[in-house]
């Protein structure tokens, strides 16, 4: 299911976010750019610190009070959203674009049951229709075994592999065009990760655009079709999976690459990424800013 | 020939079930672990691997005597630990050092680097004068790979990988024979992983310390440990030799955890392969 030729699920163009420290702005995304074609699954892959979070903020609307977006643009499933309002948003949130966050319990509300949580989904987003008889379905869309006592459940009472079923439910619940998924499979265990994933990939068969912003390349390379690698706000490199994966391109990309633990070749020693290489990067990003400064 | 450094019988712990717990009767008993045996040379290196809720971190917490075990038999150098009195506590616990997950909650955010790395000095070492201990405070820094300026710091001043760094200082500060690492990377970046590995390594190659590494990561496991212990929902599934259990698994468990691996390689097949069992 390829439609490149279709519009974009997402598109972003030249981001430039800043977030305020004291009286001045300091860059956090350096001219981001990548575009996610519906039905396909694209990574976001970075190191913590690097911008990949602000990038999933970014594009669900949900940047904190201190930033601000100074320049480019983001288009989902063809509409700028660039500079809506958080009104504008709401009705966007949850529709059109939804999310899956890397902890299930900070997703859902503790104290109200699992039907009532994903019941607000719905009304808030859909006509009327039998809301009971379509959480069930969601629920088994999901893979979850008896679907009625899971909507009778509060969240303590699940699994953690249960809640992040739940949580994908909900954010698939109104068919959106794209859907951020925020290191979904982090604090889950192995064997639940391969199920939660296999999870994911059948329902972006269904035509959705997912972006999944993740550290571990053992699950881009497994899910993924395309990635863009992130470090500090800048764009190093992006492409096919099967090409990245086969040569990548960037120091950076190696790097990671070589850090990466190998199951497959104990004899591999973990290779630590490079202190010069970090420093020659935070350079070129403080060189880019000076740049952008005079061009200004 | 000289008896393991720890030998492990038969060991279990139950703890009170508050989840099953009726208002006015005592909590029912929940087995965590039973019957867990092992024996740990000096100088090697054991992996235990489980997955929430298999009793792995429990485990260690009754290797430290944190939660005495309640059935078996725990051995240090032949010795029984649990017959030991207050004082041989104290130095069996010196000697057996625990670093944990999450250097956030395990360092005090109110005290300086400094501090925590010389509070084991204080609280438990031969008390020396203030300026001996800075000394080497900044001795235990370099060890760990960190500049000596980070001792005035304080833990939200570090990244997670130096907190970490700091919480292996810290246990290094007594001089153990064997550290407890309990899933010890599983917060990190994979740089500042490869860097905690590459520092367990070189403790283990230069100073020849024992390493009981706790996680859930088979790939690390395997690049660590010589002997690996394989634990679902307090039992052992499989143990033996990391080589034979890694090339040969017996246990369909096994398989199923070397099955989920997510190897940095594309591999469109890989999602479907495998044990399909839903609602986990």
């Amino acid at each position: 299911m390829n439609n490149s030729n279709a519009t974009p699920a997402l598109q972003i163009r030249d981001l430039h976010v800043e977030i305020r420290r004291a009286d001045t702005w300091l860059p956090i995304l350096r001219g981001v750019n990548f575009s996610v074609a519906p039905g396909c699954i694209h990574a976001l892959v970075g190191e913590s610190g690097g911008g990949k979070s602000m990038v999933a903020k970014a594009v669900t609307g949900l940047l904190p009070q201190a930033a601000r977006i100074s320049g480019g643009s983001i288009c989902i499933d063809g509409q700028d959203v660039t500079h809506w309002s958080e009104n504008q948003w709401r009705t966007l949130r949850g529709g059109a674009v939804s999310m899956v966050l890397q902890d299930p319990m900070t997703a859902l509300n503790p104290v109200r049951r699992i039907g009532a949580q994903m019941a607000d989904v719905l009304r808030a987003h859909t006509a009327g229709a039998d809301i009971e008889a379509t959480l069930v379905g969601l629920l088994e869309q999901v893979q979850l075994r008896e679907p009625q006592a899971v909507l009778k459940a509060y969240p303590h009472q699940l699994s953690g592999g249960m809640r992040q079923r739940v949580v994908i439910a909900m954010a698939w619940a109104c068919r959106p065009r794209l859907i951020i998924c925020d290191e979904p499979t982090t604090a889950l265990d192995v064997t639940v990760q391969k199920q939660v994933l296999r999870l994911i990939h059948r329902l972006a068969g269904e035509g959705q655009g997912v972006l999944l912003v993740t550290h571990d390349l053992g699950v881009v390379a497994k899910l993924c079709r395309s990635l863009s690698v992130i470090h500090a706000g800048r764009i190093l490199e992006e492409g096919s999976v099967e090409a990245v994966f086969a040569q990548p391109q960037h120091a950076y990309t190696q790097a990671l690459l070589a850090a990466t633990p190998r199951f497959d070749r104990p004899e591999h020693t973990l290779v630590q990424v490079d202190d010069g290489l970090i420093d020659s990067l935070n350079a070129q990003a403080r060189a880019y800013d000076s740049e952008r400064r005079v061009s200004a | 020939m000289s008896p393991p450094l720890l030998q492990v019988k038969g060991l279990g712990l139950s703890l009170p079930d508050m989840a099953h717990k009726s208002l006015f009767a005592a909590a029912p008993m929940k087995r965590i672990f039973s019957n867990i045996s092992f024996e740990l040379q000096a100088g090697s290196s054991l992996g235990v691997i489980g997955e929430s809720g298999s009793g792995k971190s429990t485990l260690a917490r009754a290797l430290t005597l944190i939660m005495p075990p309640q059935e078996g038999e725990l051995l240090f150098r032949g010795e029984s630990v649990l017959a030991f009195n207050e004082q041989q506590r104290i130095n069996y616990r010196s000697q057996l050092q625990m670093i944990f997950q999450d250097p956030m909650s395990s360092l005090n955010p109110r005290r300086r680097i400094s501090d925590i790395i010389a509070q084991p000095l204080q609280v438990l070492g031969q008390d020396v004068s203030a300026s001996d201990r800075l000394d080497k405070v900044i001795q235990l820094l370099r060890r760990v790979g960190l500049d000596s300026s980070l001792a005035a710091r304080y833990p939200h001043q570090l990244s997670g990988g130096q907190r970490q760094r700091v919480g292996i200082a810290r246990a290094l500060a007594l001089q153990p024979v064997a550290l407890i690492a309990d899933e010890v990377t599983s917060g990190l970046d994979v740089s500042a992983q490869a860097r905690i590995v590459a520092l367990l390594q070189a403790l283990r190659r230069e100073e020849g310390l024992a390493l009981i590494f706790i996680s859930h990561d088979l790939s690390l496991v395997r690049s660590l440990c010589d002997d690996v212990l394989i634990l679902r929902q307090g039992e052992v599934m499989e143990q033996g030799a990391a080589a034979q259990i890694f090339s040969q698994p017996r246990h369909a468990y096994t398989r199923d955890l070397m099955d989920a691996i997510a190897l940095p390689e594309p591999d469109a097949g890989w999602l479907e392969r495998g044990q399909t069992t839903a609602g986990a």
